[in-house]
């Protein structure tokens, strides 16, 4: 059983990168960012709670972004115990439109932002994140497109100073490279809150962002789709965000994602449907999937160890290999094929440590996937209240 | 609402792509496993070849001709041996413990033990030799490895040079048949510590034990 199980895993790893490698090289002169062929107008608003050490970073590199349109950059401090709310005004003389309001979560602080933009296109940036100064110029290509509604970025992790963040580098590298084989499918569920840039006038339509989620960077891609919106990823479009330091903050991190998901999944069970095309008959059936298979795949490996814990033995016996090995290890080279190409296309030099990371980084949060899960639903069960990434 | 979309084309390519992988991945699984085994039996009649070689050449001469011999070359066939039970157990917790295949190959590797174990009973007597000999009976039923009595010898094998002879009690051949009738085994594990018996688990420290008063 275990070993079927651990095949079935290995069918679906070779089959998704097998797929996102047949769709690349389908669609790669498409996927390159559009050059823009007008420059509209764009409001930034960077949402920030308890963010005084990062906020006047964030800030200055939006004042560095290269943009030939109008550009204006609206600070909301949310209510903030710290200094956020000075440093913010300081740079009211510079233009920046500084809003204080009390606390009431990250998307209210942008709901408050809407209220006050008057431009085409607005941008939501996290206040921790710094965004490469040529973003916007390959990003704005896309909105040209009438169908699109919202355009993502490629996060990269801001200076690794902890071993958990420099393995989490090659984690985002990969996300957001299927994030662009996703936008060939018309199925990104994720606006991701470091600088996602949307046509101001869906929210006139689809309202603002949803006060109740603890993933609303999410909800609202999903509420895109369902009014089907299209979300474009852009390649060359870089920003750099804080990832958690340390296991526990990676864990409090995951939770939240999870809890977003699992919540967000159940409120839009309706894109579960052929309508939405590859969206609602592959991409959130195989998610679900993949996770009821990881759920099973872990309790009988925990129930495994709590029956007959000495069953297993530590290390490998080379001159045993047999088919599941070597499916493991072609599964282990199409996934390396993918990192060397999202290595390349993200213009990451050093494709082998990314390798090295992810083949680090899966089994760690293989084994605290379970953990993370049945934290997830009892926060969503118990409706713990997380209304910043900080607290959650 | 308008309908979007679905790329079956490519989830059907990638499906046969993902199954021609998985295909190839098997068969080569599948070729590596049967060299593996190929080469499991052709290192066991190379044992046993070296031991019929060591067998009769000392079989041929006196003590001062045999003696020699028997003391240079036994314990390098003893080690290979030892390898080879070693690669044996891998097989066996890949295979699992009742695999067919593993229960063959242990046939073959009791009766080379056996012929060992042989060996060195005729030449000690012959050598005027003394070591230190453990057959363990002990079967995987139930295996747990607060009743392995292999971890208990090796806590004790360093102190004592001890010979140690494993025969599965499970391992239906005339060799196990024939040593269970021998030594009146009846429970596993049982130790049979230079010929005393002894029934049940046996820790390190009983072991140390009986070792050090027979050899006192």
């Amino acid at each position: 059983m275990g070993i079927l199980i651990g095949l079935l895993l290995a069918f679906a790893t070779v089959y998704l990168s097998v797929l996102f490698l047949l769709i690349y090289m389908e669609n790669a002169e498409e996927m390159e960012d559009p050059e823009p062929s007008r420059f509209p107008s764009i409001d930034i608003i960077v949402p920030a709670y308890n963010e005084e050490k990062h906020i006047s970073e964030t800030i200055e590199s939006l004042f560095k972004l290269e943009y030939a349109g109008k550009k204006r950059i609206i600070v909301v401090n949310d209510g903030s115990k710290d200094g956020t709310l000075k440093v913010a005004k300081r740079f009211e003389k510079k233009g920046v439109l500084v809003l204080d309001k009390p606390n009431g979560g990250k998307a209210s602080a942008i709901n408050v932002g809407l209220e006050h933009a008057r431009a085409e296109l607005v941008a939501v940036l996290d206040a921790d994140s710094i965004v490469a100064k040529d973003a916007l110029g390959h990003m704005v290509g896309y909105f040209d497109d009438a169908r699109v509604a919202a355009v993502t970025p490629m996060m990269k992790v801001w200076r690794a100073r902890t071993p958990v963040q420099a393995l989490q580098k090659a984690e985002y590298v990969l996300n957001s490279f299927a994030k662009k084989i996703l936008e060939q499918l018309d199925a990104i569920t994720v606006t991701p809150g470091p600088f996602s840039i949307y046509r101001r006038k869906v929210f006139s339509t689809l309202g603002g962002f949803d006060e109740n989620t603890v993933t609303e960077d999410q909800e609202i891609a999903l509420r895109l789709q369902k009014a089907n919106c299209k979300i474009a990823s852009s390649y060359g479009a870089v920003v750099y965000t804080d990832a958690p330091e340390g296991l526990r903050e990676l864990y409090t991190q995951r939770k939240r994602w999870y809890r977003g998901f699992l919540e967000n999944a159940w409120n839009y069970r309706g894109l579960i449907n052929p309508s939405y095309g590859d969206l609602g008959l592959v991409i959130i059936p195989a998610s679900l999937i993949m996770i009821a298979l990881g759920v099973f795949a872990l309790l009988y490996s925990a129930f495994n160890a709590i029956t007959s814990p000495f069953s297993f033995k530590l290390g490998l016996a080379p001159f045993f290999l047999g088919p599941t090995e070597f499916v493991m290890a072609i599964a282990a080279l199409v996934s390396f094929a993918m990192v060397l190409l999202a290595a390349r296309k993200l213009h990451e030099n050093n494709p082998i440590s990314l390798f090295i990371s992810t083949a680090i980084m899966s089994p760690l949060m293989a084994v605290f996937w379970l953990a993370i899960l049945i934290g997830a639903v009892k926060d969503s069960l118990l409706g713990v209240h997380i209304s910043w990434k900080a607290e959650g | 609402m308008e309908s979007r979309g679905l790329k079956a084309r490519l989830y059907f390519f990638a499906f046969v792509i993902s199954l021609l992988l998985f295909t190839v991945g098997i068969v080569l699984g599948w070729q590596w496993g049967f060299a593996a085994a190929n080469q499991m039996k052709s290192e066991l009649d190379s044992l046993s070849s070296e031991a019929a070689g060591v067998e009769l050449v000392t079989l041929m001469g006196n003590e001062s001709f045999a003696c020699p011999i028997y003391g240079s070359e036994f314990a390098r066939l003893f080690q290979g041996t030892e390898g080879y039970g070693a690669k044996l157990a891998d097989l066996e917790q890949r295979k699992g413990k009742m695999d067919p295949e593993v229960m063959e190959l242990k046939k073959d590797y009791s009766a080379m033990q056996l012929r060992n174990y042989l060996l060195q009973q005729r030449m000690d007597a012959k050598c005027g030799t003394r070591h230190n000999i453990i057959i363990y009976f002990y079967s995987n039923e139930g295996y747990s490895p607060e009743t392995d009595e292999g971890l208990q010898i090796g806590q004790v094998d360093t102190q004592f040079g001890v010979y140690t002879y494993h025969f599965d009690v499970n391992v239906d051949s005339p060799v196990v048949r024939g040593l269970k009738a021998a030594y009146g085994i009846n429970v596993a594990p049982t130790l049979i510590i230079n010929g005393e018996k002894r029934e049940g688990f046996t820790g390190a420290a009983t072991i140390r034990e009986v070792l050090a008063r027979q050899n006192s």
